[in-house]
């Protein structure tokens, strides 16, 4: 496995390239939700977590 | 956000329905609306914020109009609404606001409904959409924040207010409108979504989904913080309000300070009017005073001062008294009858009754004291000399006294005059006594409200720890179970995003206040020439410096041309950002042209900076509309004249009925 800069966050240790690709998608999501309010804020937090939970099992 | 049609029903003067479409032309972005005074400008103005928002600043707050409603039947039924077609964020809505009225059987208006308020969009299918109801109010809020509304939607004759508004003592929410309207408010949506108190955010819907079935602390312990979230979210609101309520306080008391230290006249004058009372009432007394001491003079001296003409004629007159003087000298009454009692005179000559010698005597007696002529005539003398005496001070004394009823009235309407002239300049004046009082009840409140907060601040650091130690125990057992592990890593990457969105918010926020500085400044500078420079605090407050004092950087206090061009400096220059943040590469900054609507915006300015306003206005707008009277309008048209794309007329009717007439 390559070397992955790592960083320590609440004493949980996370990918912060991961971390950054989610980062991208999230602004994605939010500047066109934005604009189309497509999704209220509850459906908006709903979209976050499913970006956060298939990039943490995309190991 | 740019305005397309508007079109009122029955709405004040506005009677039937009346359309008006708005240029969009983006070369001819100038809509003018012109009429006289009276004639509906200020009540079109108001359509708008009635129809967004369903307040007007009118003391009469029925919308329905006077000739539709005189011409109503009893039982009759007629309604007001303003549609207003714009777009935002390249969608097309119309927002409608209705409001129904209705006459009882006797045919007296009956208080009218609540406004009805809709939102509808064309969706991407073309087909008409509502926004639902408990959303109308929401989506308004993104469209067009009401604490930014007053700015695009500018009153002329709102200055003196916009003007302590813009400078100081704006809301949270007006900091928070402005950055949304700069583009920020993807960030604050994103980093909202990612944490905040809303169960549905990233990181408190993950703290609600802990796997509790390995160790039933762990549902305890979350229980717990939440627990210490409301307390701290309590403080955080409490904290807030008393930032506001300092704000208030603050403002009051400097607005207290202002007024003691212009009324402080107010006790010398107070003062003053009680010197002039008493003058006055020392005049009435002394020319009463005077007017009895006349007539007692008068009285007592007159007969003297007018008889003396004739004293000193009979005086003169009597001065030959002595040839009148038959009498002989020293012989008196008692002398003649001696020489008759004796029988002999003095010339030895026998004394008898009736003889020659008596006869004689006895005609001598009517001539010697003490029935004399001379003695008389010397007795007279006397007493004219003593009561020429007494007439003689009569002028002087009826003159002196005199002098001072005549000075009296002169002088009293002197002194009345001067009392009129200290009660005028009183009217406007407080009682300083009683504003001192206030003064100390909002300096003793700012004293409170910060011992709250110094408290308050104490609790929320003493919430934080307990919640950090707590968060650490359930920490320790949830990464006992995998469930648990999952969630706490998930947790982790949510709180990473968000504080890399937080300092890249933070610094992108003071990026875009520091541009809009230079933005409004850049305007500020071309529309007032002077030596004055803005600057922006953090909440948005706009502070005018002095720039040829070196090292002097404290508000100042300016002129009316001065104000006016700060607000149209700032309301530009957040217009101008917020068109110009569109074409950033920055895919976080969104944001949206916006318009200008402006009710008698050139009405405070001369011909010099009319001709700046208009020639910036058009620049930095997507959008402007004016409202404006005649002699304004022809100068605003002057200038404008290229960039107009749209012309109407107030026609009014009579004082009920004004019709939008197109030029």
């Amino acid at each position: 496995m390559a070397d992955t800069e790592t960083k320590t966050i609440n004493s949980v240790e996370i990918d912060v390239e991961k971390a950054n690709r989610m980062l991208k998608r999230l602004i994605v999501k939010e500047t066109a939700n934005i604009k189309t309010k497509r999704y209220n804020d509850g459906e908006m937090a709903k979209q976050i977590k499913k970006i956060i939970e298939e990039e943490v099992v995309c190991y | 956000m740019l305005l397309r049609n508007l079109r009122l029903t029955n709405f004040r003067q506005f009677k039937g329905d009346q359309p008006i479409s708005f240029s969009t032309n983006p070369d001819r972005n100038v809509t003018i609306i012109m009429g006289e005074n009276g004639s509906g400008k200020t009540t079109l103005a108001q359509a708008f914020t009635w129809c967004l928002y369903g307040d007007t600043d009118f003391e009469d707050k029925s919308m329905l109009s006077k000739a539709v409603a005189q011409n109503m039947l009893p039982n009759e039924e007629a309604n007001v609404r303003v549609d207003l077609d714009l777009v935002h964020n390249g969608m097309e809505y119309t927002i409608i606001r209705e409001q129904r009225y209705s006459k009882d059987s006797s045919g007296s208006l009956r208080r009218p409904s609540q406004t009805i308020f809709k939102i509808t969009y064309k969706g991407s299918d073309g087909q008409r959409e509502f926004v639902p109801d408990l959303e109308t109010d929401l989506r308004m809020k993104e469209i067009l924040p009401r604490e930014l509304s007053k700015y695009f939607f500018f009153n002329g004759e709102r200055i003196e207010k916009m003007s302590k508004e813009i400078r100081r003592g704006k809301s949270k929410e007006f900091a928070e409108a402005v950055k949304s309207l700069l583009g920020l408010s993807a960030f604050t949506a994103a980093l909202d979504h990612l944490k905040s108190r809303s169960s549905s955010s990233v990181i408190r819907s993950y703290d609600n989904s802990y796997n509790a079935g390995s160790d039933a602390r762990i549902a305890q312990y979350t229980k717990e913080i939440d627990d210490f979230d409301d307390e701290i979210e309590a403080i955080t609101r409490r904290l807030a309000e008393i930032e506001n309520e300092e704000a208030i306080a603050q403002d009051k008391c400097d607005e207290l300070e202002e007024k003691i230290s212009k009324f402080k006249d107010s006790e010398v004058l107070t003062k003053e009017r009680e010197r002039l009372r008493n003058k006055l009432n020392g005049l009435i007394s002394s020319k009463a005073s005077s007017t009895t001491a006349l007539l007692r003079s008068f009285n007592k001296n007159a007969q003297q001062y007018f008889a003396k003409k004739m004293m000193k004629d009979a005086l003169q007159r009597l001065s030959e008294a002595d040839k009148l003087d038959k009498g002989i000298p020293d012989i008196h009454e008692r002398t003649i009858k001696f020489l008759i009692d004796r029988g002999f005179c003095i010339c030895g000559n026998k004394i008898v009754f009736n003889n020659e010698a008596y006869k004689e005597l006895m005609k001598v007696l009517d001539y010697i004291p003490p029935q004399s002529l001379g003695s008389l005539i010397g007795q007279f003398v006397r007493d004219c000399e003593l009561k020429s005496k007494g007439g003689s001070s009569l002028f002087e004394e009826v003159s002196e006294q005199y002098r001072v009823i005549r000075d009296f009235e002169t002088d009293y309407a002197e002194v009345e005059k001067n009392i009129k002239l200290v009660e005028q300049r009183l009217v406007n004046m407080e009682n300083v006594g009683e504003l001192q009082k206030d003064l100390i009840n909002y300096e003793s409140r700012l004293k409170g409200l910060k011992t709250e907060r110094d408290n308050l601040n104490k609790e929320h650091g003493s919430y934080e720890n307990k919640k950090k130690y707590k968060v650490a125990d359930r920490k320790e057992l949830t990464l006992k179970d995998e469930t648990n592990r999952k969630i706490e890593v998930y947790k982790a990457y949510a709180q990473y995003m968000y504080d890399v969105l937080f300092d890249d918010y933070t610094q992108k926020e003071a990026e875009t206040r520091n541009q809009l500085q230079e933005t409004v400044n850049g305007i500020f500078k071309h529309i007032y020439n002077g030596g004055l420079s803005l600057s922006l605090d953090e909440n948005y407050n706009v502070n005018i410096i002095v720039n040829d004092f070196e090292g002097y950087n404290s508000d100042v206090e300016t002129s009316t041309a001065q104000r006016i061009s700060v607000i149209f400096a700032f309301i530009a220059g957040v217009i101008k950002m917020a068109r110009d943040s569109q074409n950033d590469e920055n895919e976080m900054l969104v944001s949206e042209p916006y318009p200008l609507v402006m009710d008698a915006p050139l009405s405070a300015f001369d011909k010099t900076r009319i001709q700046t306003v208009c020639d910036t206005l058009p620049k930095v707008a997507e959008q402007v509309i004016i409202f404006i009277k005649d002699t304004d309008g022809e100068l605003a048209e002057t200038y404008m004249g290229q960039q107009v794309g749209a012309r109407y007329l107030f026609e009014k009717k009579n004082e009920f009925e004004t019709y939008l007439v197109t030029r």
